[in-house]
């Protein structure tokens, strides 16, 4: 079941067949990046309830198996993200969070949790170490972000999401979407700022 | 400005949330849960052939006219499963062809019987009942009983004028004058002949204008269901008084336990005529009224003699307490 030359529809159309098997194929090749992406969009303020929006989408998506059909341009991964997605916005809604799109940027000079991660005690190279401080840098820069430019930008950059598929997870027109992730990149690149300053450098003299 | 960019998305990549992961305890209640809807809710076999159909010719087979094709061919399939097979039908239609048979051949038969029987039975109809008679007469009644009083002589049938067995010969007429004369019965046949010659030639036209109509009108009025209430007919009385002939030989309960085997259900009244005060015939026979009786549902065929005896009220009273006993134990 770990082969990964079955697609996710297969996997979710044996699952809907009865077959439990397929259910945990699925369940383990997306159980980390739903999971992270959950927690970026919930943000620092949302942490504690990552586990049971997490849990949570995962039952919808357990209930609403018969309801379920692949259609041309939107694969399982996409409904998964949408459940995801619309149970993140409740919780964020509860939270008070503001949704604008025009929501400047918020800064502040607070220690964030993802400072305060360990670094791994293995050996890393120059470079290893320079892009864990770029994440980390990035980690704190999307907890400044409007959730839904945070979530535009996660879709696009890290779950691979075509503008396409964003438009359906969002729930939003294609502009709207393309709007929220020129906002995004326009904000983490400022934010950045520093922190990639070698990168480019380096891209310049080359 | 790209929408993309490949040094966040390396950042993003080393991030150092990287290898984060939901608790054992939240992985564990999904897959536990995910397990238990499985076994509580099987997935239905239309879910089972999509699935099938969409793994054989992708996810857009309901859409390319093969869905459509398929659900065609198992309309067709519900379609002709949902008619009722030959056998259905073979085995249907000789049933309803029996059902005519046997009513159309009772009433063919009827008239070939009443020619021997009838006459018998307007004897026995009329006949004093042997509790009644005295012992001798028994005897001779046992000998008389059977033959017919056509085949008496003319100073019999004077002498059963003042009898009951006379009383009923004019309510016969019709059986005697419609029955075709037995084969092997010379006697009959001439018997018939000069009884034919004694029967009003009013009441034989109309009794040979009704076996003209015996077959038309049964089919015509064939009841929905036997045993109910069906239009007035005249082959009704041939029946009726076959059955009081038999009721009188056998019993009420015997003639209603047969009658009730053979799906004939009704109840019998009998309407009690007076003479004719100058003649001392009983009145032509009236038309016999069926009504339905308001307990059983069952028709009620009535008939109407001169003067019935005791015993033939007291039979048919058991015959209709039978079939009234019947049906409230086995059709309520």
């Amino acid at each position: 079941m770990g082969d990964i030359s079955i697609s996710d529809d297969v996997l979710m159309r044996k699952f809907c067949a009865g077959d439990g098997k397929a259910f945990q194929a699925l369940y383990a090749r997306h159980e980390k990046p739903l999971y992270r992406y959950l927690r970026r969009v919930l943000g620092t303020a949302l942490a504690a309830q990552v586990d049971e929006v997490f849990q949570d989408t995962w039952m919808r998506m357990v209930d609403a198996r018969d309801s379920w059909q692949p259609r041309d341009g939107v694969a399982f991964k996409t409904w998964l993200y949408t459940l995801a997605h619309h149970r993140a916005v409740d919780i964020l809604r509860k939270g008070g969070r503001e949704f604008s799109v025009d929501e400047g940027w918020q800064d502040d000079d607070s220690e964030t949790p993802w400072q305060l991660w360990p670094a791994s005690t293995a050996d890393q190279t120059e470079q290893q170490v320079f892009w864990r401080n770029a994440g980390q840098q990035l980690l704190h820069c999307l907890d400044g972000l409007p959730a839904l430019q945070r979530a535009a930008f996660l879709l696009h950059h890290e779950d691979g999401l075509s503008l396409d598929e964003m438009t359906q997870v969002l729930n939003a027109e294609f502009e709207t979407v393309k709007s929220r992730l020129r906002y995004a990149l326009s904000k983490l690149r400022l934010c950045m700022g520093a922190h990639l300053q070698p990168i480019f450098e380096s891209e310049n003299t080359a | 400005m790209s929408l993309h960019d490949e040094h966040l998305k390396q950042a993003l990549k080393h991030a150092p949330d990287k290898d984060l992961a939901p608790s054992d305890a939240a992985r564990s209640a999904v897959l536990a849960y995910a397990n238990k809807a499985l076994k509580v809710k099987p997935v239905s076999w239309a879910v089972r052939f999509s699935n099938w159909m969409q793994e054989w010719f992708g996810p857009s087979w309901h859409s390319v006219g093969l869905g459509s094709a398929v659900a065609t061919v198992l309309i067709v399939v519900v379609v002709w499963h949902g008619q009722p097979d030959d056998a259905i039908w073979q085995m249907s239609k000789p049933i309803e062809e029996s059902e005519y048979k046997s009513e159309d051949s009772a009433l063919v038969q009827a008239p070939q019987a009443a020619s021997v029987e009838s006459q018998r039975e307007a004897a026995v109809l009329a006949a004093p009942s042997p509790a009644e008679m005295p012992s001798a007469a028994k005897a001779e009644s046992a000998k008389s009983a059977p033959v017919s009083p056509i085949l008496a002589s003319k100073n019999d049938q004077e002498n059963l004028k003042n009898s009951d067995l006379a009383e009923a010969v004019p309510q016969v007429p019709s059986l005697v004058a419609s029955a075709p004369a037995p084969i092997d019965q010379g006697n009959a046949v001439s018997a018939d002949a000069e009884l034919t010659k004694e029967i009003p030639p009013e009441i034989l036209a109309s009794s040979t204008a009704l076996k003209d109509n015996v077959t038309a009108k049964k089919l015509a009025e064939k009841p929905n269901m036997r045993g109910l209430a069906s239009p007035k007919s005249a082959e009704n009385l041939h029946m009726t008084e076959a059955t009081l002939v038999r009721i009188k030989n056998e019993g009420g309960k015997s003639v209603a336990n047969q009658d009730i085997q053979a799906g004939n259900f009704r109840l019998i009244k009998i309407e009690t005529q007076k003479k004719n005060a100058e003649t001392l015939d009983c009145p032509q026979i009236q038309n016999q009224s069926i009504a339905v009786d308001a307990t059983t549902g069952f028709r009620i065929e009535s008939i109407a003699i001169c003067e019935a005896s005791g015993l033939l009220q007291t039979e048919v009273e058991v015959y209709n307490q039978t079939v009234r006993d019947w049906q409230s134990s086995h059709l309520q």
